[in-house]
């Protein structure tokens, strides 16, 4: 399995410019409830792609489809060169290339922002112990947070609970980030620090789907944004394009409401 | 007039001195009482028999700590059936878990020592029935704690899990199960209690625990005040130990939020 995967992971990867997430014509309902509508979308390698839109237009759904914690009901979904089939086997270790930040940190409460960083390598990348703490001592650094180490989550404030979350799915080694509202449900003092690792990681380069409301944000560090609404793109375009000629009526309301702040 | 009836009440320390006052009269007044009604109870013939005693109190020990230990290795999958399995497994631990918890212990024990050995052609030895009893007791009982402290861990754990790549029984093993255990102390405290209590029941197989050696005890030397007061020590004593016991194995744990 390993050997299958791998040659076409890296054929991917060597490509520039090469789609990594590809939806064509993606269904998916809850129930009878469809979240999304025929939804065709690509994301190219390094590319950074802000969704905005209205709650339940299917915004956290569709991230989550990418790492098949939701499974599509029609379409077709490729992410990292692989065909997101129900029957697709070492469904976990695509997952493993992708890392996931939730909106309510699911850090897990009864392991230290160490070990909550380090479980994954060592369990599924088969990294010893003190290589994993020396890669996780490194991220820590890098989200700003090196002293929290031997912290627990509920010692943690929110915003550095979110950056223990970042460095976690940075420890994979992921070759695409999610971001599922990372910041909704943080104080305001405490977005700004999250958002500045958010810019951070996307001027080195990472591939990112980042859902947000942050529309200051979205502007300064996004190469594409897409405007859902009832589970269907209204608009796609650039940054600029999108808050200076929005096309669509739906998306000129939903700007024109926005606060900026 | 306000300054002079303020001025006259108690303050709040000399209202705790009186109060204090009456309750050492009420704890010595308690303790001449149950002096002078101990003078007349006889409590050589506890002490001459405790080795008998003791040892019956070691086999109530012995069953608990036994049953307990199989019930929880049985508690486990049963939960994990009942929560996770397909529906027919699923439907089967819900009936052996709601049956055994819907019936009196007395009955299981019954059942096992009576009803179960035609069935497979062998008699069981007392001990035999009395553990497998207890131990069927316990698992049922296991289960319901186990289940609770599964339900306990969010599905946004799952997902944390999922999404880094762990495959489904490491996130039970490294996340799920060690949330599960700590949420589910109190609870397992409460079911060892309930469970050392119940194999005063065990005497009707014949296996002379702690409940039926004092029973013995009086039954030839009577003296139903010293013994039945150390009966209820013992089993205050012992109990409490346990629960001490199972705290000691519950670490300091911090939730989020």
């Amino acid at each position: 399995m390993e050997m299958l995967r791998r040659p076409e992971t890296a054929r991917v990867q060597n490509c520039p410019n090469s789609p990594l997430i590809e939806f064509a014509g993606v269904q998916k309902y809850f129930g009878p409830h469809q979240v999304l509508c025929d939804l065709n979308l690509t994301v190219l390698r390094g590319e950074v792609l802000v969704i905005c839109g209205p709650s339940g237009s299917g915004k956290s759904t569709l991230v989550r489809c990418v790492n098949a914690l939701e499974a599509i009901d029609g379409g077709r979904l490729k992410v990292l060169g692989r065909d997101l089939k129900p029957s697709l086997n070492g469904l976990p270790a695509l997952r493993a290339e992708i890392g996931m930040v939730f909106q309510n940190f699911n850090l897990y409460p009864h392991l230290s922002a160490l070990s909550n960083i380090t479980l994954a390598p060592r369990k599924v990348r088969g990294l010893s112990r003190t290589e994993a703490n020396e890669r996780a001592h490194a991220l820590l650094k890098r989200v700003g947070i090196p002293e929290k180490a031997a912290a627990y989550p509920a010692q943690l404030s929110g915003g550095q609970r979110q950056r223990v979350a970042i460095a976690r799915a940075l420890a994979m080694d992921p070759k695409i980030m999610l971001f599922d509202e990372p910041t909704s449900a943080l104080d305001p003092e405490m977005i700004k620090e999250v958002l500045e690792v958010l810019s951070d990681l996307a001027h080195g380069g990472m591939t990112m789907i980042i859902v947000t409301h942050e529309m200051g944000f979205a502007r300064r560090v996004a190469d594409r944004i897409v405007f859902l609404d009832q589970g269907r793109i209204v608009e796609e375009g650039s940054a600029k394009a999108f808050f200076e000629a929005p096309r669509d009526d739906r998306t000129k309301r939903f700007l024109s409401r926005l606060l900026w702040t | 007039m306000t300054q002079t009836a303020l001025e006259m009440r108690p303050s709040p320390d000399a209202t705790l001195a009186v109060k204090e006052r009456y309750w050492r009269i009420a704890l010595f007044g308690t303790i001449m009482l149950a002096v002078w009604m101990a003078q007349d109870l006889r409590w050589s013939v506890v002490w001459e028999s405790a080795p008998f005693l003791l040892k019956g109190l070691g086999v109530s020990w012995l069953l608990a700590l036994t049953s307990i230990a199989l019930g929880a290795l049985a508690a486990v999958p049963l939960a994990l059936l009942r929560v996770y399995g397909p529906p027919g497994l699923r439907h089967l631990s819900v009936l052996v878990i709601e049956v055994v918890r819907a019936t009196p212990e007395l009955m299981v024990i019954f059942w096992i020592f009576f009803a179960f050995p035609p069935l497979i052609g062998q008699a069981l030895s007392n001990w035999t029935a009395a553990v497998a009893a207890l131990s069927v007791i316990a698992a049922a009982h296991l289960a319901e704690v186990v289940r609770g402290g599964l339900y306990s861990v969010s599905d946004e754990q799952w997902d944390a899990g999922r999404a880094a790549g762990l495959g489904v029984s490491q996130i039970f093993g490294y996340i799920v199960l060690p949330q599960a255990l700590r949420n589910m102390a109190p609870a397992l405290v409460a079911q060892f209690v309930s469970l050392f209590k119940t194999t005063s029941l065990v005497y009707v197989v014949g296996v002379i625990d702690f409940f039926r050696s004092v029973s013995i005890v009086n039954n030839t030397a009577y003296a139903p005040y010293a013994l039945y007061v150390t009966m209820a020590v013992g089993y205050f004593l012992c109990c409490w130990l346990l629960t001490w016991i199972v705290r000691r194995f519950d670490p300091e744990y911090l939730l989020v939020e």
